[in-house]
């Protein structure tokens, strides 16, 4: 059903459509093609613009974007190229009553991800107790041998998580996959909310939107709270890649955000086990780094002697208690998507709670039986490496030909134990601009968990949407866009 | 933010080195396009040799095929110091390099100054891939560029940052004055016939607007214009903001500031010296045979500066 809604007339005479999802859940708009509840003052505002005025602010939108260089890089084009993260203007909207829900379930299950990582590199219980097989944990490519032992402190790994969620057909929120090494994105969620309401201020009108702009603050106290003992004043530095780093706006964004240093490798030395950076004062100490580059990448000495991203020493440093790596190094660990189905069982060892996230079904390739199973069932599934990100290496069994589910099962079959599988969730949509008018688009959602003095989660999130028509892929390095996540304080405040 | 990466001061003393170079470019072009259509009917060789002379203000950079007509002089200027990507001193590759820069320094850049840098790269970019009209176009990121200068004056903190990027602005300005000085002065300095006196005229004034000091010079000195009260000038006057004395006074102010009144260092030093020499040997400076070899010498003098700050600050 095709709901249109007429414009006062003294805008124009035209109207804009809005589709619902034909299938799965719609975030906004009914099956009769009503929109739900909080959607109702958004819809209808949006209704008061002709096309015209609508793609005159998304030109706004663009240059703005442009302007201000809020870019990524995308790797396998020539070199250097920036392109701006597609940012759709209708606001994805959770009530605070189900935020509530999600934010305790999120709270729980990065808690849990942190006793998990703790006991994997301490006292190992979860894997003597046969809650999660032995070998299975230690021959993950992100598990760190040479960091047993080691105990961060407070036992906070991941300082920074985040956590994919998708809605399943009822509605529900499961979760998808956790990030813990250096979960990327919320730079656009700051930003697209200062987007939107600059360009579309009147859908603000009626609604309480909790605000996003904390976010540096709560990223600098989680740090400062982790840094080693004894620092009254604990300095922090953001550690990049570089300028060729897809998501170096995120990491210089963050640094100013935070009012810290941007650093590289090259700006930073350890002596007798202490991190400094070099500065125009000479060498200055660095008690916490927030790291976004790869474990293997942080040290020559101990992971990859070619690296020259990171720093000789750093880990020993770390190991010494003088630095804070955050996340630490090793906590990929725990969002490999073979140790993924063991998180409900990971949730009730160390908290003894029933799990408040829902998950995915899922089958492990390094599993004989289920390995078979994807095999006969690649055409349905969705297949993914254990290791893998950005929606690299994966396929989507419904919507791939049979020539390249034919090319993928060879690539399986080499290395079956490097995949999971999981049914292609029909994942809900959401009304996204078209440039015509607003059609239903997939959407999933990442919400941002600091793990500092308590467990906080930033009231909002990462929206991503697959820009095309019927499309499961979201991510930014593969044409998907993003929204702006309004977590409502009240339902309507007005 | 309390400390400053030795790497990131290097990274900001460029970007003002960058868009100050953009900046003097763009003045420049428009003074030579505005010479061309002034003299080339009365000394179309000066003109060519003018396009040509670009080269000498910018070492290292590459020189146009000489014996070209003055046509295909402009054009290939125009093509060569507009948008030439050969040419690593061109407006865009300054531009350009200057919004690199200031990329890796975001954290130190209010949103205003990085998106009027962004801005203005992003105009000179798309005119790459259209058909443009150069003074247009040349006037347009002139204008951008005093954005830039406007966005920074406003709103940048006046802290180390501020400290560096003001000494490579200035450093470039006094630099490339000095170059232009160096080999554009010399030519005038023997007395022309009747018939060159417009073209002589010319050319000085041309050399007073390339540095944008025309009217700072006749408020200061009146409408008469010879070689020597030009070279003194540009070499002394201590309120004109591109004298090198100015600009001399200025990186020394901000070293200071830098410095906070610490042990004094070799660049500091090299400064004091140079002032010195600027306050009290104008007569003897401007009285010896070989002016160009006066620039020349303090232009040597100004690149130990940069050397010594290399050092000191950007390789710690």
């Amino acid at each position: 059903m095709v709901v249109r809604f007429r414009q006062p007339d003294s805008i124009g005479d035209m109207t804009l459509k809005w589709t619902p999802a034909p299938s799965g859940y719609d975030e906004a708009l009914e099956p009769s093609g009503l929109p739900r509840g909080l959607y109702d003052s958004v819809v209808s505002t949006l209704g008061n613009f002709d096309q015209g005025e609508v793609r005159r602010r998304e030109d706004l939108q663009e240059v703005s974007l442009v302007n201000q260089g809020i870019t990524f890089t995308v790797y396998g084009e020539e070199e250097g190229t920036e392109r701006v993260f597609p940012f759709d203007f209708v606001p994805r909207i959770i009530g605070s009553d189900e935020w509530q829900l999600l934010e305790a379930g999120l709270i729980q299950r990065v808690t849990a991800i942190n006793l998990f990582l703790e006991d994997v590199y301490g006292d190992q219980r979860c894997l003597r107790e046969g809650i999660i097989p032995f070998d299975l944990v230690l021959s993950r490519s992100d598990f760190r041998r040479e960091l047993i032992g080691t105990r961060p402190r407070h036992g906070i790994f991941t300082h920074i998580t985040g956590v994919d969620l998708l809605r399943g057909e009822s509605g529900e929120f499961l979760v998808l996959e956790d990030n813990c090494r250096s979960p990327s994105g919320v730079s656009y969620v700051l930003e697209n909310r200062n987007l939107l309401s600059r360009v579309f201020p009147e859908i603000f009108a009626k609604y309480g939107v909790r605000p996003v702009d904390l976010y540096p603050q709560m990223l600098l106290e989680a740090l400062k709270f982790a840094a080693p003992r004894g620092r009254e004043r604990p300095s922090v530095a953001v550690l990049t890649p570089g300028l060729d780093n897809s998501a170096y706006f995120e990491h210089s964004f963050l640094a100013r955000e935070m009012g810290v240093p941007l650093v590289e490798g090259r700006d930073l030395i350890v002596e007798n086990d202490q991190l400094s950076m070099r500065t125009t004062r000479g060498r200055q100490r660095v008690d916490v780094l927030y790291r976004r580059v790869d474990d293997l990448f942080l040290d020559p000495v101990v992971f990859n002697s070619g690296s020259l991203l990171g720093v000789p020493g750093l880990i020993h440093a770390w190991r010494a208690g003088n630095v804070t790596i955050a996340n630490a190094p090793g906590a990929g660990v725990a969002d490999d998507k073979s140790i993924y189905p063991w998180m409900p069982d990971i949730v009730r060892f160390f908290l003894d709670e029933e799990p408040l996230l829902g998950q995915i079904h899922t089958w492990i390739g390094r599993r004989a039986d289920d390995a078979a199973y994807i095999r006969e069932h690649l055409a349905e599934l969705v297949v993914k490496l254990t290791d893998g990100a950005g929606g690299y290496g994966m396929l989507v069994g419904p919507t791939s030909s049979k020539k390249e589910i034919a090319e993928f099962a060879t690539v399986f079959d080499a290395n079956p134990e490097k995949y999971i599988a999981q049914p292609l969730v029909e994942f809900s949509s959401h009304p996204t601009w078209t440039g015509d008018d607003f059609s239903p688009r997939r959407v999933d959602m990442r919400p941002y968990v600091l793990y500092g003095e308590t467990v906080k989660v930033l009231p909002g999130g990462l929206t991503r949407v697959a820009m095309e028509e019927g499309s499961y892929v979201v991510n930014s390095s593969q044409g998907g866009g993003s929204k702006d996540t309004w977590v409502l304080a009240e339902e309507l405040v007005r | 933010m309390s400390v400053m990466l030795s790497r990131s001061a290097e990274n900001i003393y460029w970007m003002g080195r960058y868009l100050e170079r953009g900046g003097n470019l763009c003045r420049m072009l428009l003074v030579a396009e505005q010479l061309t259509v002034e003299i080339r009917g009365l000394a179309p060789s000066r003109t060519t040799e003018f396009w040509e002379a670009f080269a000498d203000v910018f070492p290292g950079s590459p020189r146009l095929q000489e014996s070209l007509d003055v046509d295909a002089a402009r054009m290939a200027g125009l093509h060569s110091w507009l948008l030439g990507t050969e040419n690593e001193f061109s407006v865009a590759s300054s531009i350009h390099s200057a919004r690199e820069n200031a990329r890796v320094v975001r954290e130190y850049l209010t949103r205003e100054v990085f998106e009027q840098i962004n801005e203005c790269w992003l105009k000179l970019d798309a005119s790459v891939r259209v058909e443009h009209d150069p003074d247009a176009l040349l006037s347009q990121v002139q204008h951008a560029i005093y954005g830039i200068g406007g966005a920074i004056g406003r709103t940048f903190s006046r802290d180390e940052a501020f400290g560096f990027l003001d000494i490579g602005v200035m450093l470039e300005r006094v630099y490339r004055v000095l170059q232009l000085l160096r080999h554009r002065l010399p030519l005038l300095m023997d007395t022309p016939s009747e018939i060159d006196i417009p073209v002589h005229h010319a050319l000085l004034r041309s050399a007073l607007r390339s540095v944008g000091s025309l009217e700072n010079y006749r408020r200061s000195n009146g409408a008469g214009m010879t070689p020597h009260a030009v070279a003194s000038f540009l070499l002394f006057d201590t309120s004109s903001t591109h004298s090198v004395a100015f600009g001399v006074a200025s990186i020394e102010r901000s070293l200071a500031e830098i410095e906070r009144g610490g042990v004094l260092t070799d660049a500091a030093r090299k400064l004091g010296r140079l002032s010195s020499q600027l306050r009290y040997e104008e007569r003897d400076l401007l009285g010896r045979h070989d002016f160009a070899a006066v620039c020349g010498g303090l232009a040597g003098d100004i690149e130990d500066v940069h050397e010594s700050l290399t050092r000191l600050y950007f390789t710690v």
